[in-house]
């Protein structure tokens, strides 16, 4: 059997399990992919190949032993560069954090991912410190999108997604703050999940606003969001804001269809500020899914402020001794941003504070009613490499905060959320939409997407032309 | 702040006010608690 770079983590797994083929091979197949793909996409900003051919090799001997060599076996997978990966620096993305000693043990969730089989094969390009969502970043240069390598591949999760996006590997790992996932998923046409908040361990991550961070996987596959979110749950000591809350496996649900499910399209604010390609590819969704209308939310601008306002406050905390020391080694982008978050009053963090118990006390009431509410998860597909501005509803903004218009109100509260790829006929680019649950209710999330992945609705094709 | 980032700075500023100011009119009780961080 062989495996191209159009072959999901499930498809490869099995392989490898059956001893159709080598994990090794794989391994092999993909850093060659990396080699080629690599120079003009700027994905990976290190590639771990001896590590990566010895971990397929060990792979492979508990297949020649006959044992059960795990649910990921040779998948090989990249991670955001703010994962810890033994023997690199853990760059987050910025040039200061070069000067840094390498990592020592690697993130929790690569050793849970490994454990299961999988075979990391390096580190991704990403905004500097998360604090984007373009996939540009000063000093390591902009992640191309491989639809169109002229356009944006979004971010911070930049890297990452265009490394699954043009087959490089099937599965990365990225981190999504205000919706660093979920954007470039919707701009590279990505399936991409972002956990309830403190449903996977951040432990050996580096931090970007530690009450909005999460981490989780960008994929081509539903099945493979659900096969490495099963790899991934369980309890780390190193992350306090873990919950308590004893995740189960969604693997076995994802098939279980939408029947009973009461499923809504969010109108008000997010039917506003959007270019056709996303209203239209929420149309299709909530048409495919015969999904309700009318549902509109209160306090969604609020909540957008307020997440806006803990982001670049929080955020200005951790780096202040940094900007004072180092102002001139960040991104001018990324430091003017900080600096204005050091200088934002405290009474108007604290009411941010106290705004998101309320709106998260309002979304537990809605979600008794709603079990899915769609959304858009962008206000458009991807934008070229260099714009800096759009106008949305006749209003021209900022490009860079304002792509995360619509997930930014969603991570604020902590909802699980899968990003579905959608290709309205005759635009050419995908964009996505958002399927959002309660609080721990990844499994309907995972099945909405799985459905209208059957349903030929959402796709995550290999980008064209990217065949090695 | 170093001058020549003043204007960058004062632009961020500018834009997290006007972002701001619809949460800074949304009536709180006294009683409102902040969010938990997270639950021990």
């Amino acid at each position: 059997m062989t495996i191209t770079g159009h072959d999901d983590a499930a498809t490869i797994a099995a392989a490898v399990r059956r001893g159709e083929v080598s994990a090794l091979a794989v391994t092999e197949a993909s850093l060659r992919r990396i080699a080629a793909l690599n120079p003009p996409l700027n994905a990976f900003t290190a590639v771990t190949a001896s590590r990566a051919l010895e971990r397929a090799a060990r792979v492979d001997a508990v297949v020649a032993q006959g044992l059960d060599p795990g649910p990921l076996a040779g998948v090989p997978f990249g991670v955001k560069n703010l994962f810890d990966v033994v023997g690199l620096a853990t760059l987050a993305g910025s040039k200061i954090n070069r000067a840094h000693p390498a990592a020592t043990e690697d993130a929790f969730l690569i050793r849970r991912l490994e454990a299961a089989g999988a075979v990391l094969v390096g580190a991704q390009n990403m905004g500097e410190y998360a604090y984007d969502f373009t996939g540009m970043n000063a000093h390591d240069g902009p992640s191309r999108n491989p639809h169109d390598p002229a356009r944006m591949a979004g971010g911070s999760s930049g890297g990452s997604a265009t490394a699954v996006a043009s087959g490089m590997v099937p599965l990365s790992l990225g981190s999504d703050t205000n919706g660093s996932i979920r954007v470039p998923a919707s701009l590279c046409g990505l399936f991409g999940l972002k956990p309830t908040y403190g449903r996977l361990s951040r432990g050996g991550t580096f931090p970007f606003v530690a009450s909005l961070d999460h981490l989780g996987p960008l994929a081509r596959s539903v099945t493979d969001l659900a096969l490495a979110y099963d790899a991934m749950i369980g309890p780390d000591a190193n992350d306090p804001a873990q919950t308590r809350a004893v995740a189960a496996p969604v693997l076995g649900q994802i098939g279980d269809g939408i029947d009973g499910l009461r499923i809504m399209r969010a109108g008000g604010y997010f039917s506003t500020q959007q270019m056709p390609e996303a209203t239209h590819a929420l149309d299709l969704v909530a048409h495919s899914l015969s999904a309700g209308t009318g549902l509109i939310l209160d306090g969604v601008t609020e909540a957008r402020a307020a997440a806006y306002l803990i982001t670049m406050t929080e955020a200005a905390a951790l780096h202040l001794n940094r900007l004072r020391e180092r102002a001139g080694d960040f991104d001018p982008d990324v430091r003017d941003r900080l600096i204005a978050g050091a200088m934002v009053p405290a009474a108007w963090v604290t009411k941010a504070q106290k705004f998101r118990a309320v709106f998260a006390a309002q979304m537990r009431q809605v979600f008794q009613s709603v079990d899915v509410i769609l959304a858009p998860a962008t206000p458009c597909s991807a934008p070229l490499i260099g714009q800096r501005d759009f106008v949305l509803d006749g209003v021209t903004m900022p490009l860079r905060p304002s792509m995360g218009i619509f997930t930014q109100p969603i991570s604020f509260i902590g909802l699980p959320v899968v990003a579905v790829p959608v290709w309205p006929q005759g635009h050419g680019m995908p964009v996505a939409v958002q399927v959002i649950t309660a609080a721990g209710r990844e499994d309907l999330a995972l099945r909405v997407a799985r459905y209208l992945e059957q349903a030929g609705v959402a796709k995550a094709p290999v980008a064209q032309g990217m065949t090695v | 702040v170093a001058d020549e980032h003043r204007p960058g700075v004062l632009t961020h500023l500018q834009a997290a006010r006007r972002i701001a100011a619809p949460l800074l009119a949304w009536p709180l009780s006294d009683e409102a608690e902040p969010a938990p961080v997270f639950c021990p």
